[in-house]
C-alpha cells in the first residue's frame, strides 16, 4: 500500500480523491503543491475551501459520480481552468494576479465497503494549448496567403472563384438576381514599358485601394483574375444597376488621374468594363457567367475602351 | 426478444427527449450558443440492419462511446458525420479553425459533448431500471459504420436514436446507438412496461 500511495505522490499530474461529503480522502503532492491555497489540503471539505467552486459544472460532475456512478471529462477546449490551479514557480504576474493553468480532468466514481467516492484525475495541458493556439495562427495565416493576392491585398482568382460559386449558390437558392463585372486597364503593356514595372505595380495598387472599400462597404467582392484584370462580384444586383455603378467605377478610376503616357486614348490611366447578369431558373451556369462577362468586356476594349458593355444589349 | 410495441416505443423516444434536452441546456450554458436537441424517433434494430442504413454513404463517423456494465451492459455511442463533427465542435468552441481534421482541443471537447449526453441518457435509463451500472469514461474514434459496429461482437440488437441539433442557426444531424449485450434487452423491455404501467 505505501508503495502505491508514494508512487502517487511522485506523479507529475494531480490526483485527488473524494467522499460523499466532498471531503478530500487523499490529495497526491503535485496537485497540493498546485492549488492557489496556504495550507495542506487533506482531510479538508472541497467546497468550504473554494466556495467559488459550488454549482460549477465540475461540482456538477463530482455529484453526478458520487450519486449515479457516472464518469465525466472536462476538456480544456468548453471549460476555462475548472480548478484554481497554477504553477507554482512563475504564476505572479506583475499586475500581482495569479495565472491558472489550463487542465484536463477526468472524474470516476469509486466504490469501497459500500462507500461512494470519486477521484479526481488532473493533467496540466497548457503546453497543448499553447502548441495548438501556435498551430492555429500558423493555419490561419497560410490559407489567408493562399487566398489574398500579395500586390494588392485583395483576393486572388482562387478565392475568386470559391467567392463566385457561393454566390451563384445563393442567387439559386434566395431566387434573386446577381451580377458579374470583368475590367481591365487600358493599354497596360504600354504604361508598363513605357514607366516601368514599379509604376505598374503601384496603378494597380492604387485603383484597388480606391475601389475596395466602396465595393466592401456594399457587400460586393473584388477580386484580382490575373495580370490587370480585375472582376467584381455583385449578389443581388440586377445587371443594369451593375451597369451603372460599372460606369462609376469607370469614373473613379479615370478621376485617379494617373499619368499615363503611353495611352492611345487619353493622358490618364483608364479602365474598360464588361458586365453580366445571372438569375436563378435560366439555363446559365457558372463558367457561362465568367464567359458572358469576359465577353462584354472584350467588347468594350474593340469598341474604343474606357467604357462599360452589358452583355446581351447591342 | 419480443418486439417492442408502438406505446413503449413512443414512451422511449419520451425519456430519450427529456434527457437530450437536459443535456442541451448543459451544453448551452457551457458554450454560451444557444443548442436545441430533439430525439424525433427511437427504433431497435439489428446491427447489420444499421450498417445497411447508414452504411451507403461510405462517409465516416466521428463516434464517442462509453462502456457500461453491471446488470444492463453494452455500450452506448453517439456518432456524427465526420464533416458534422467539425462543424458541432467548431460552432460549439467559436472557433474558426481551417484545419480538416480534429484538433486535439476539439477531440478532447468533443468527448466532453459526447459524454454529457450520454450520461444524460444513463441517468434516464438507470431511473427506468431502479438500478445502477457502472461506465466508462469516452472514447472518440473515427471510422464507417460497419467498423464501428464490428467491434461490438455478440449478436445483439441496437437501439438506435436520430438527434436532431440546432445550434446558431444551423441544423445538424448526429445519431445515438445503446448496443445491448445479454439480458439487457429485456431488462429494459420490462422495466418499460412496468414504467408504463405506473404511468396508467
Amino acid at each position: 500500500m505505501k508503495l502505491f500511495e508514494q508512487s502517487l505522490n511522485i506523479l507529475q499530474s494531480g490526483v485527488m480523491i473524494l467522499d460523499q461529503e466532498l471531503s478530500i480522502t487523499f490529495i497526491n503532492q503535485w496537485l497540493d503543491n498546485a492549488f492557489i491555497h496556504p495550507y495542506p489540503l487533506q482531510d479538508k471539505k472541497l467546497l468550504e475551501v473554494f466556495p467559488e467552486l459550488a454549482d460549477q459544472r465540475i461540482h456538477q460532475c463530482i455529484q453526478q459520480a458520487l450519486e449515479q456512478g457516472l464518469p465525466s471529462i472536462l476538456s480544456p477546449g468548453l471549460n476555462q481552468a475548472p480548478l484554481p490551479l497554477c504553477h507554482k514557480c512563475n504564476c505572479i504576474h506583475d499586475n500581482g494576479e495569479q495565472s491558472v493553468f489550463a487542465q484536463m480532468i477526468r472524474i470516476q466514481p469509486m466504490e469501497q465497503n459500500d462507500q461512494r467516492y470519486c477521484m479526481l484525475e488532473i493533467q496540466d495541458v497548457s503546453t497543448m494549448m499553447r502548441r495548438e493556439k501556435l498551430l492555429n495562427e500558423q493555419a490561419e495565416k497560410l490559407n489567408r496567403m493562399a487566398l489574398t493576392d500579395e500586390l494588392t491585398g485583395i483576393a486572388n482568382r482562387r478565392h475568386f472563384n470559391g467567392l463566385l460559386e457561393k454566390a451563384v449558390n445563393q442567387t439559386i437558392q434566395q431566387n434573386q438576381p446577381m451580377s458579374l463585372i470583368f475590367f481591365d486597364i487600358d493599354f497596360f503593356k504600354p504604361f508598363n514599358d513605357n514607366l516601368g514595372h514599379q509604376a505598374g505595380d503601384q496603378c494597380l495598387a492604387r485603383i484597388t485601394r480606391q475601389l475596395s472599400s466602396e465595393l466592401e462597404s456594399s457587400g460586393f467582392h473584388l477580386a484580382r483574375y490575373g495580370g490587370e484584370e480585375f472582376c467584381i462580384i455583385m449578389p443581388d444586383t440586377e445587371p443594369e444597376q451593375a451597369s451603372r455603378m460599372a460606369e462609376c467605377y469607370r469614373n473613379h478610376v479615370e478621376q485617379l488621374s494617373i499619368s499615363h503616357p503611353a495611352s492611345k486614348i487619353s493622358d490618364v490611366v483608364t479602365a474598360s468594363f464588361g458586365v453580366a447578369g445571372f438569375r436563378a431558373g435560366q439555363t446559365d451556369t457558372f463558367t457561362g457567367l465568367i464567359l458572358k462577362a469576359d465577353n462584354a468586356l472584350y467588347r468594350a476594349k474593340t469598341s474604343g475602351r474606357n467604357r462599360v458593355v452589358l452583355s446581351g444589349k447591342t | 426478444m419480443k418486439d417492442l410495441s408502438a406505446l413503449e416505443l413512443d414512451a422511449l423516444s419520451e425519456i430519450f427527449n427529456i434527457s437530450v434536452g437536459r443535456s442541451a441546456a448543459v451544453l448551452s450554458e457551457l458554450t454560451g450558443e444557444s443548442v436545441g436537441m430533439s430525439v424525433p424517433m427511437v427504433h431497435i434494430l439489428s446491427p447489420e440492419r444499421v450498417v445497411d442504413l447508414f452504411g451507403f454513404s461510405q462517409e465516416k463517423l466521428t463516434c464517442i462511446s462509453q462502456y457500461f456494465s453491471g446488470a444492463f451492459s453494452g455500450e452506448a455511442m453517439l456518432m456524427f458525420p465526420e464533416r458534422s463533427s467539425l462543424e458541432v465542435v467548431r460552432l460549439m468552441l467559436g472557433s474558426q479553425v481551417p484545419l480538416e481534421q480534429l484538433s486535439e482541443i476539439e477531440q478532447d471537447a468533443l468527448s466532453e459533448i459526447g459524454n454529457i449526453i450520454l450520461n444524460a441518457c444513463f441517468a434516464a435509463i438507470a431511473d427506468m431500471l431502479q438500478g445502477s451500472f457502472s461506465c466508462n469514461l469516452p472514447e472518440m474514434r473515427v471510422a464507417e459504420i460497419d467498423q464501428i459496429l464490428a467491434q461490438s461482437g455478440q449478436k445483439q440488437s441496437v437501439l438506435f436514436l436520430q438527434i436532431q441539433l440546432s445550434l446558431e442557426e444551423r441544423n445538424l444531424e448526429g445519431y445515438l446507438a445503446f448496443l445491448m449485450g445479454g439480458e439487457s434487452e429485456n431488462m429494459l423491455q420490462n422495466a418499460l412496461s412496468s414504467f408504463l404501467n405506473g404511468v396508467s
